[in-house]
């Protein structure tokens, strides 16, 4: 055997195989995932692509494509428009409340106390009933006979409200149940927060000076940029999934007040079954989110880090 | 410049286990004491009683003409320099050490100066638009100095300002920080376990030990005529010798070596009289072989287990006839672990497999049975 | 000095969390009429059955479907957790100790999906399942989300504190990849385990939408689902039938909680200790 035929030359470019280096074993392990995420999420973004550019029967069978124009009549529609807007609204409407809230919630109960711990129980309660049950418990609640707010505004001789029928209250009953139940993780995520910041630099914010407030704005507040950030990021999130209400109480009305994007979208498939225009709006209201998740990542960003 | 006085603080967390028990110091204006002790000894908790971080049970703090018992940590114009420093981590140099300027509302021309002095006192010039987390140990360690500093405070803190530097910069800043008290003037406590760092920079040494003063007094005295078993061997590099003894008529017999009281210094001589058990403390770098001794009436003869070089120092470890006393009570008493071997600490090489030791009368330590030294001892008042 | 205030405030906040629960709870043990007959002025029986009774529980029981909707809601339940757990499991493995390129973009990939909400992604997933051939199936309901990234999250930041000298450890024992998941890791997650079967666990009563959409056959609904239906906010709803059905619903979950939150806390306790 001839040996100096064993030296080879340096290959430049990464052959396919370079490029998978070290998937072997991992594969075995990551399949069930794998399989899932490419089925349901990849192929599901593909296929809210491939049908928001189709037309199709009522039976949901393709019958041409549509290129763009179904983004085009989507967009052009003045009552998704609203629905767009109605969501922005709801963001907009239920970031700030929620994070006001949360985070005087956790300055509250941070410290360590029995009492405090049977006060935040109470305050993360509602996410353990979920959300169908959530909502039948506000239905209960502001029904408009046999509801309790309405018998307590009745008795303390303010005029009962029709809670579902009428614009306004539809609308704070909508965001007023969203809040009520994600108040608790806003305050889980900000009571971390809290909990991180060492008790040292606290300290020393005293003694260089600081009163209450100027310790809670000159410290506490910065130092809570990351839970900030990570809050305001899940209370959007879930700014964009109100739909069961919607569903179950308001139908979208009254007149248009609760008509957001996604409950369009839920009647354009399953009730007009117009599947290309339901998926074209799918994909823009994802876009709008995504735009809006990655602009406050952005405002939100935090440059500094202990240590 | 502030005198300091505490009077009987007491501070306990849970009811019935003290922290601190009825508590008297007395720092003068300008001096620089040192709180050490082993962990848990309650240094750090009297250093927060202090600085108002935490409230005292009963007790009374002055700091100069001002009662500031009751007084708010912001309003007690103390500075204080943590373990870990307590940066501002989203704060620059520049504006940490500004931030208690800011508190004071100070007109931002006056901040402006103020913090180039400072940066330009601690050679931090360069570092100002740096955050703390953009800094080594040494330099976070300025910064918390010069945070210090600034607001030229009538009392400063510090918390083992130098545990988390390495041990060639630890030397360095120590000496940077008694340098730094001197020229300011401004009267510090410093707290460490440390009993070089103590020895280094003290005026005035307090020895604590589960939340009680051991001893308070200039490190010299201190290491000279310990108070107590516990102040002998926290001092020094190497704890002392300790040793039973028993008081036979005139003679004071360590096993088989004995020593007549008439040689010992006058009072000792006194307190020793009519005793009968006592424990003796030799330091290892007191004593000398007999030949270099004029008067060897107490001569220790022991067999060499084995010889540890450091540097051009040696510590040879023996064991002794004379034996040492009940190891189990003598480390609950000096709160540490002595074992049953004896150190002599030389400079002298040797390879000798024994060695015969002697020590002068006026070097050794003598102890009563609850590890009290016999004799007057240098214990100022508090 | 300020403590009544305090004390008042932590009152109120309570009381606004447990307020209307307690009032479904009271809701379920009183009759419909005896709901319409104190509803029209403000007194303690707007609020608190005047006689309280189980009847409504015994309609419950006589409603048609409904313990094989709640048989459904269950074991979708424990299919959820498992599946996400153990498929969690393996892949927060192989993205914590295993070199391959692209893991890092992978796990960004997973997380990014995150922001893929249910509410907005109904209509393809529809489509997507329906093309598989699982619309009115179980596992049309359950496949869908047997994928979970905070699974894969917590899994994976479990495993990145178990130190790798274990691994190593037992890989010079002998152990290969899956002896050393199973005896050096394993082990040592099982807290974030607990953790992360019992979240997808509470997580089914979460959901309506989906179900809603894909499954059309009453006997294979999920019961939150078909509670759901007996409301009607324009009508009068018999909201007693409405919240003894939705407690029954819950009951189990709460069983489940209840037993597992004990090793939960005590798991945290054993492996925090390093």
């Amino acid at each position: 055997m001839d040996t100096t035929i064993a030296i080879r030359p340096v290959r430049l470019k990464p052959r396919l195989p370079a490029l998978l280096e070290g998937w072997g074993p991992a594969l075995v392990f990551l399949a069930p995932a794998l399989v899932m995420l490419c089925l349901f999420k990849l192929w599901l973004i593909a296929e809210a692509v491939y049908t928001s550019t189709g037309t199709f029967d009522p039976g949901g069978q393709r019958i041409g494509n549509a290129g763009l124009d179904n983004f085009g009549f989507a967009l052009s529609d003045s009552r998704f428009q609203w629905g767009l807007w109605l969501s922005l609204f709801a963001a907009v409407a239920k970031v700030p409340v929620q994070l006001a809230l949360g985070l005087a919630a956790a300055l509250m109960l941070r410290a360590n106390t029995g009492g405090n711990a049977v006060v935040r129980a109470m305050v993360i309660s509602p996410m353990f009933f979920g959300l169908p049950v959530t909502t039948f418990i506000f239905a209960y609640m502001f029904d408009a006979n046999v509801g309790a707010v309405n018998a307590i505004l009745s008795g303390i001789g303010l005029p009962r409200v029709a809670w579902l029928s009428t614009e306004a209250p539809a609308q704070m009953l909508v965001l007023g149940l969203s809040i009520w139940r994600d108040v608790g993780v806003t305050m889980l995520v900000f009571l971390a927060g809290l909990s991180a910041i060492p008790p040292q630099i606290a300290n020393a914010a005293k003694l260089d000076g600081a009163g209450p407030f100027a310790l809670f704005f000159t410290i506490t507040l910065p130092l809570l940029a990351r839970s900030f950030q990570f809050a305001v990021v899940l209370a959007t999130l879930a700014s964009f999934q109100i739909l069961v209400p919607v569903l179950m109480l308001t139908k979208g009305g009254p007149t248009g007040a609760t008509d957001l994007a996604s409950f369009q979208i839920y009647e354009t498939a399953f009730s007009y079954f117009d599947l290309g225009t339901a998926s074209a709006m799918s994909l823009a209201l994802l876009f709008g989110l995504i735009v809006i998740i990655a602009l406050e990542l952005r405002w939100l960003a935090v440059k500094w880090t202990y240590e | 410049m502030h005198k300091l006085v505490l009077r009987s603080v007491t501070k306990s967390y849970a009811a019935g286990s003290a922290v601190l028990k009825p508590f008297d110091l007395v720092a003068q204006a300008g001096e620089l004491v040192v709180l050490v002790g082993p962990s848990g000894c309650g240094k750090s908790t009297l250093l927060k009683l202090i600085a108002g971080l935490e409230k005292l049970d009963d007790g009374q703090i002055l700091l100069g003409e001002r009662d500031i018992t009751n007084v708010e940590p912001r309003h007690r114009r103390i500075a204080m320099v943590f373990q870990n420093y307590a940066l501002y981590p989203h704060l620059s140099v520049r504006e940490n050490l500004a931030y208690p300027l800011r508190r004071q509302k100070l007109r931002a021309a006056d901040i402006v100066l103020k913090v180039s002095a400072v940066a330009r006192q601690l050679r931090l010039d360069e570092l100002l638009d740096r955050r703390p987390s953009q800094l080594s140990g040494g330099q976070k360690q300025r910064v918390a100095m010069g945070r210090a500093i600034i607001r030229e405070p009538d009392l400063f803190l510090l918390d083992e300002p130098l545990s988390n530097l390495d041990a060639a910069l630890r030397t360095h800043v120590r000496g940077e920080i008694r340098d730094l008290q001197r020229r300011l003037g401004t009267t510090m406590i410093y707290v460490t376990h440390d009993q070089v760092e103590a020895q280094t920079l003290a005026d005035r040494l307090v020895i604590m030990r589960n939340g009680e003063v051991q001893q308070v007094g200039p490190p010299q005295e201190i290491y000279e005529r310990p108070a107590n078993i516990f102040a002998a061997a926290f001092l020094g590099t190497a704890p002392p010798n300790f040793l039973a003894g028993r008081i036979v008529d005139d003679r004071v017999e360590i096993g088989q070596a004995s020593l007549p009281l008439a040689d010992l210094p006058g009072e000792c001589r006194t307190a020793l009289a009519g005793r009968e058990q006592i424990y003796v403390g030799l330091r290892p770098e007191m004593l000398r072989p007999t030949c270099d001794l004029d008067r060897d009436h107490f001569v220790l003869r022991g067999k060499v287990i084995r010889r540890e070089i450091v540097g051009n120092s040696q510590n040879v470890h023996f064991r002794s006839e004379a034996g040492s006393a009940d190891a189990a009570k003598l480390s609950a008493l000096a709160g540490r672990h002595l074992s049953d071997e004896l150190v002599w600490t030389t400079e002298r090489a040797g390879t000798d497999d024994a060695v015969e030791l002697g020590i002068r009368p006026e070097s050794i330590l003598f102890f009563d049975t609850d590890g009290v030294a016999i004799g007057a001892h240098g214990s100022d008042a508090l | 000095m300020k403590r009544p205030l305090r004390f008042m405030l932590r009152l109120v906040l309570a009381a606004l969390f447990v307020a209307p629960i307690l009032l479904a709870l009271a809701a379920s043990f009183r009759d419909n009429s005896d709901m319409y007959r104190y509803a029209g002025s403000l007194s303690l029986w707007t609020f608190l059955p005047a006689e309280p009774g189980i009847d409504a529980y015994r309609r419950a029981f006589t409603l048609p479907l409904l313990q094989t909707q709640l048989f459904n809601t269950v074991l979708l339940g424990f299919v959820m957790a498992t599946g996400t757990t153990v498929s969690s499991l393996l892949a927060g493995y192989a993205l914590s100790r295993f070199r391959f390129r692209g893991r890092q973009a992978l796990f960004l990939l997973m997380l990014f999906t995150l922001f893929i909400p249910v509410d907005v992604i109904l209509p393809p997933l529809f489509f997507v399942v329906r093309d598989l051939g699982l619309i009115d199936s179980f596992w049309g309901l359950a496949l869908p989300f047997i994928f979970s990234p905070i699974g894969v999250y917590l899994i994976r930041q479990a495993i990145e504190e178990v130190p790798r000298e274990l691994d190593h450890a037992a890989s010079l024992d002998g152990a290969g990849l899956w002896e050393v998941l199973r005896t050096a890791i394993l082990p040592n997650i099982r807290g974030a385990l607990i953790a992360c079967w019992l979240m997808h666990f509470v997580f089914v009563w979460e959901w309506y939408l989906w179900p809603l959409t894909a499954m059309r056959s009453d006997d294979g609904q999920l019961a939150q689902v078909a509670i759901a239906s007996l409301i009607d906010p324009l009508r009068s709803t018999d909201y007693a039938l409405v919240f003894a059905a939705a407690i029954l619903t819950i009951l189990p979950a709460f069983v489940v909680f209840a037993i597992l939150q004990r090793f939960l806390t005590s798991s945290q306790a054993t492996t925090g200790g390093k």
